[in-house]
Parts: structure tokens; sequence; C-alpha cells
């Protein structure tokens, strides 16, 4: 838990039971580009963050 | 000189049940602690970068560098793979992989005549050196492990997505049953 990845963006959307659908598809498909998109709660009730990673 | 005598022999009786109630306290103490710190440190890190709302286990995968997978469920209700990779969680739901039950039937058969130990979820580095990081489509993988009719251990590691074996391996230390 130690490595840190590069954090290039973060956006609140509104939470949907499909959005994990749309980070499954981009961290399968843009892992060769070197981001991982990392879904979360966000503070705010009824949202969820996605925070786009760049690994080194 | 009575007085005494009882102070004297009080005192040590009260010596003697405070140093067994130290014993006994370090003792049991830890055998009456079933949760593992670090195990909780890491279910809270996952509920708070990822959309679980509550964790059901936490595995620590070995395949790549020691990492745990946390398990749980989301405000749907949905059953999701929490990666702490870094600082970073990916996130993997059940119902876009195979089941742990599919992925031992497909090492079984893989290795053979075996029984099942254990399988891990876990997930490796798309930038590792290690071979997985090159064989592995996407990254999440089970590790299954199986105990040989010979006494002997073997990996297998699968695309969680797809079930292939990716790599596989057994150990050469031979252990009687």
């Amino acid at each position: 838990m130690d490595r840190e990845h590069a954090i290039i963006a973060i956006q609140e959307v509104d939470a949907s039971p499909d959005l994990y659908l749309l980070i499954d598809f981009l961290n399968r498909t843009l892992k060769h580009k070197e981001l991982i998109f990392g879904l979360s709660k966000a503070s705010t009730e009824g949202k969820y963050r996605v925070t786009v990673y760049k690994t080194e | 000189m009575r007085r005494r005598l009882w102070l004297m022999f009080g005192s040590l009786f009260l010596f003697v049940v405070l140093g067994f109630c130290i014993v006994a306290v370090n003792y049991f103490m830890p055998k009456l602690t079933s949760v593992d710190p670090k195990n909780v440190q890491v279910a809270q890190y996952a509920l708070d970068h990822s959309p679980m709302d509550h964790v059901t286990r936490v595995y620590w995968f070995t395949g790549g560098p020691l990492e745990p997978t946390v398990v749980g469920t989301d405000a749907f209700h949905k059953t999701l793979y929490v990666f702490v990779n870094g600082q970073s969680t990916v996130v993997v739901y059940q119902n876009q992989v195979i089941t742990p039950t599919k992925a031992s039937t497909i090492a079984q058969h893989h290795e053979g005549k075996s029984q099942v130990v254990s399988v891990v979820p876990g997930y490796v580095n798309p930038n590792t050196t290690t071979t997985f990081g090159a064989l592995t489509s996407d990254n999440a993988v089970y590790e299954v492990t199986l105990l040989l009719p010979n006494g002997r251990y073997a990996y297998v590691y699968e695309d969680m997505y797809t079930g292939a074996v990716l790599w596989s391996f057994s150990t050469t230390l031979h252990i009687s049953l």
C-alpha cells in the first residue's frame, strides 16, 4: 500500500448501479496506456467519484 | 506478631494473585482478538476508496507483491472485489468474472486429481516486471492452491475474466499427510 500512483483527474457523478461497467471497460481497455480508473463513494450522498491514475 | 504474620501472608497472596492475573491476561488476550488490525485497516481503506458499503472478507494475494483484496457489497447489493494497489484501488464486480468455484474446477482440470486448498483473488500491476504482468490480459487473477496426491502443492493462476490459465507451478517440497 506504499506505492503511489499519480492522480490525473477526479470527477464526481451520480451513483448508478451500472457505473462499474464503464469503469471496468475503461480499466480493461486502457491499461496499456498505463491508466487505472478508480471508483469510490464521494463525500456527497448519492454521488460516486471517478479517479484516473497514471501508473509508473 | 500474629498480625504481622497475617499481613505478610496476605501481601504475598495478593502478589501471587496479581501476577497470575497479569500472566493470564497476556496469554489469553491475543487469542480472544479475532480481528487482525491490518485487515481492519485495509477494509477501512477499501470502504473509503471504493463503492463498497459492506466488507465480508479480506484476502492477501501473494502472486505478485503482497497486496490485499477486499470482498464486499456496494449500495446496490452487488458483490465486488477491491484490489488495493498502491494508493489506488481497482474495483472488479463479481458478475463480471468467473466464480471461485469455476476457478477451482479449471485449476483441478489443469493439474489433475487434487484437492482445492484456497482460491485467492488478486491484482497484477500491468507494469510489474514479473511474468504475470505480461501474461494476464486484465490484471485481475485467481490464485488457486491445490494439494496434489503426492503431497506437493500446486499454484494455478487464472485470468478472472476468462478463466484462462496464465501460469502454474508446484512446490518441490514433499509433505506427508
